[in-house]
């Protein structure tokens, strides 16, 4: 009977149904958390409109910073080392609903604007250099 | 203690020790962190002597393979002591109160997951990154999970094969 | 509890699980040529293998800075340069070394000799590069007459010639000429590459998303300060040449290493300079030529060469940086 538990079905045989919600749970639950936007706190927001990159904002520095939209500015405002969308000339406001964001791969934008906003744990200085030459 | 609760408890940490040693011989892609196969052993104290006796073959198997593979005091240690700590506290816990709609794999499953967690935590905290272990949860909590239950049915399986035993041992 | 172990796993562990690294490249670095050496290369397609290619490659271009070294140092006896200078007939020389001293008389001869590959006599009564000290004049000047870049001459075929008592000194060329095999072959093997020793870099291709190098260069009165920071991709190398490199002071005055090859000391009213240019060969010689010519002449030279843009330095009395550079060097200016 021992031996019987060693074989696939024989331990799901030995499985109460509680058990089997319990692994079921677990399995999902560590799943899960692998698709939480993975790194710790990002450093610099990079702020494309369009395709062209046109600004880093150090999360190191707070302030507001208006960006020239291709409707009109939309205002990125970065505190508590996140950054945010205040103000935005677009219809819907999508864009400010979207609160603060704050982790390396998090996203913000305003699509009638075409303004894109993306976070990186890239250095917190982003003009380091490569090298140096001396 | 008598006599044979000492004999008892010496076989149990020698076996758990073993496991420990053995484990940390399988290569891994990620250095320091264990399978935790050793918390079965605690889990088999758990369920037949009590709390107190699963707490005290952890903590002396710890202490014992962190001698003698030469790791005490360092990170690995502190990841053991975390991680077989969250084990048992979990286990002891889900034994006592949980046992019913459980039964001991589900106990088994909750520990091997809950070593992964308190490991993750050890190392996050210690660290100092916090947060970003994050990353390692997914990875090695599935493979907590079978493991639980695989581990969960050898302790049935001995658990059994002890019972007439009982009054000698 | 040391808290570095930590940190050392959590790195080892998470380079293991974050694919989405920014850079995703390789780096190594080293000490070679008397000096340090950074190189970096970045995968053009990373994939399985992808590691162990790169790590192949970048020792492999370790090995071709060694070698280079090998062939060109004064220092060994059994450098090609050592047989070379000792032979009384011609001489034939590896490849490296017969395609550095071409690219040697070259500059000597585009710089009207304020570069000179024959400098070893002057380095060595001046002490460069283990114990530099103020010779006499004597000393200078007898130097100086063994000196001349018509001392060395080609004979066909890569063999050699040098006139007795000629002292060849390739150290502010054959650096360069390294640098510029070593990213050659990263670029081959591996992909977009930054190859840095001594402070003598060049790069090839562009970091992800067609993002160019960011070089510093540093500031000659300040070591912890850059003065400018280029943008560069695309087969571009850049080498400086200071006044702060090697030096000895006396009651206050500073004798650096680069001495003038037509007065035997050193070359004054310049503190550093950089060039730019498709070779880091070149523009070693280049930085070193420039700095004996000083702002005016040899800003001047630099403009008529094509490839070539640079920057010169001085400090007015104030203690500020003064920098005249070629028209074309604003274009790598970070803005």
């Amino acid at each position: 009977m021992t031996a019987a538990l060693f074989s696939p079905r024989g331990l799901w045989r030995a499985l109460t149904s509680a058990d089997r919600a319990l692994a079921l749970l677990l399995l999902l639950g560590f799943a899960f958390v692998g698709l939480v936007p993975r790194g710790g706190g990002a450093k610099v927001a990079i702020v494309s409109v369009g395709r062209s990159e046109v600004a880093r904002l150090a999360l190191t520095a707070p302030g507001t910073y208006p960006i020239e939209g291709r409707q009109g500015p939309v205002v990125l405002e970065v505190r508590h080392g996140a950054v945010r969308v205040l103000e935005s000339s677009c219809a819907h406001g999508i864009c400010r609903a979207m609160g603060e964001k704050n982790r390396a791969g998090e996203i913000l934008a305003c699509v009638p604007n075409g303004v894109l906003v993306r976070l990186e744990g890239g250095a917190a200085d982003p003009d380091a250099p490569d090298s140096v030459s001396r | 203690m008598n006599a044979r609760t000492v004999t008892r408890l010496a076989t149990l940490v020698a076996l758990a020790t073993v496991l420990q040693i053995a484990e940390s011989l399988i290569p891994k892609p990620l250095p320091w962190l264990r399978l935790g196969l050793a918390n079965g052993v605690a889990l088999l104290a758990l369920v037949r002597w009590g709390v107190a006796a699963a707490v005290g073959v952890t903590a002396t198997r710890v202490v014992l393979g962190g001698l003698l593979l030469g790791t005490l005091g360092g990170p690995a240690f502190a990841l053991s002591v975390g991680g077989s700590a969250a084990a048992i506290g979990l286990m002891a816990l889900s034994n006592r109160w949980a046992r019913p709609p459980l039964s001991i794999l589900g106990v088994s499953v909750l520990g091997s997951s809950a070593h992964v967690v308190g490991q993750l935590a050890v190392l996050g905290l210690l660290s100092g990154t916090g947060w970003a272990v994050l990353p390692l949860a997914p990875v090695l909590g599935i493979t907590a999970v079978p493991l639980g239950l695989v581990t969960g049915a050898v302790v049935l399986a001995v658990d059994r094969r002890l019972a007439p035993w009982d009054r000698a041992w | 509890m040391r808290v570095l172990p930590y940190f050392a796993l959590l790195a080892s562990v998470l380079g293991c699980t974050d694919a989405t690294d920014r850079t995703n490249g390789f780096s190594r670095a080293g000490n070679v040529m008397g000096t340090v050496a950074e190189l970096k290369a970045l995968p053009r397609s990373p994939g399985v293998g992808t590691r162990a290619a790169a790590e192949a490659a970048l020792d492999e271009a370790f090995g071709v800075l060694e070698r280079v070294e090998e062939r060109t140092t004064s220092y060994h006896e059994t450098s090609d340069v050592s047989r070379l200078q000792r032979s009384e007939t011609p001489f034939v020389v590896s490849d490296d070394t017969d395609a550095t001293l071409r690219l040697a008389l070259e500059v000597a001869a585009a710089t009207d000799g304020a570069f000179d590959p024959t400098m070893g006599a002057l380095m060595r009564a001046w002490g460069f590069p283990e114990a530099p000290a103020v010779p006499d004049s004597a000393r200078v000047r007898a130097a100086r007459s063994r000196v001349s870049a018509d001392r060395l001459r080609p004979e066909g075929d890569g063999a050699w010639i040098v006139e007795p008592a000629t002292e060849l000194d390739l150290g502010g060329i054959a650096k360069g000429w390294a640098v510029d095999r070593a990213a050659d072959l990263l670029e081959k093997r591996v992909g977009p590459c930054l190859v840095n020793v001594g402070g003598d870099l060049a790069v090839r291709g562009s970091k992800p998303g067609g993002e160019p190098w960011r070089i510093g260069v540093q500031d000659p009165r300040d070591p912890s300060r850059l003065f400018v920071t280029l943008r560069l991709s695309g087969k571009r190398a850049v080498a400086t040449s200071g006044d702060y490199q090697r030096y000895v002071e006396v009651d206050g005055v500073r004798y650096h290493h680069l001495l003038d090859p037509r007065t035997g000391w050193p070359a004054r009213g310049v503190n550093s300079v950089t060039v730019v240019g498709p070779s880091c060969a070149v523009a070693d010689a280049w930085a070193t030529a420039v700095f004996v010519m000083g702002p005016v002449a040899g800003l001047a030279a630099l403009e008529e060469q094509p490839e070539l843009e640079g920057v010169v330095v001085t400090v007015d009395e104030s203690g500020a940086l003064v920098q005249h550079e070629t028209p074309g060097f604003a274009a790598f200016r970070q803005p």
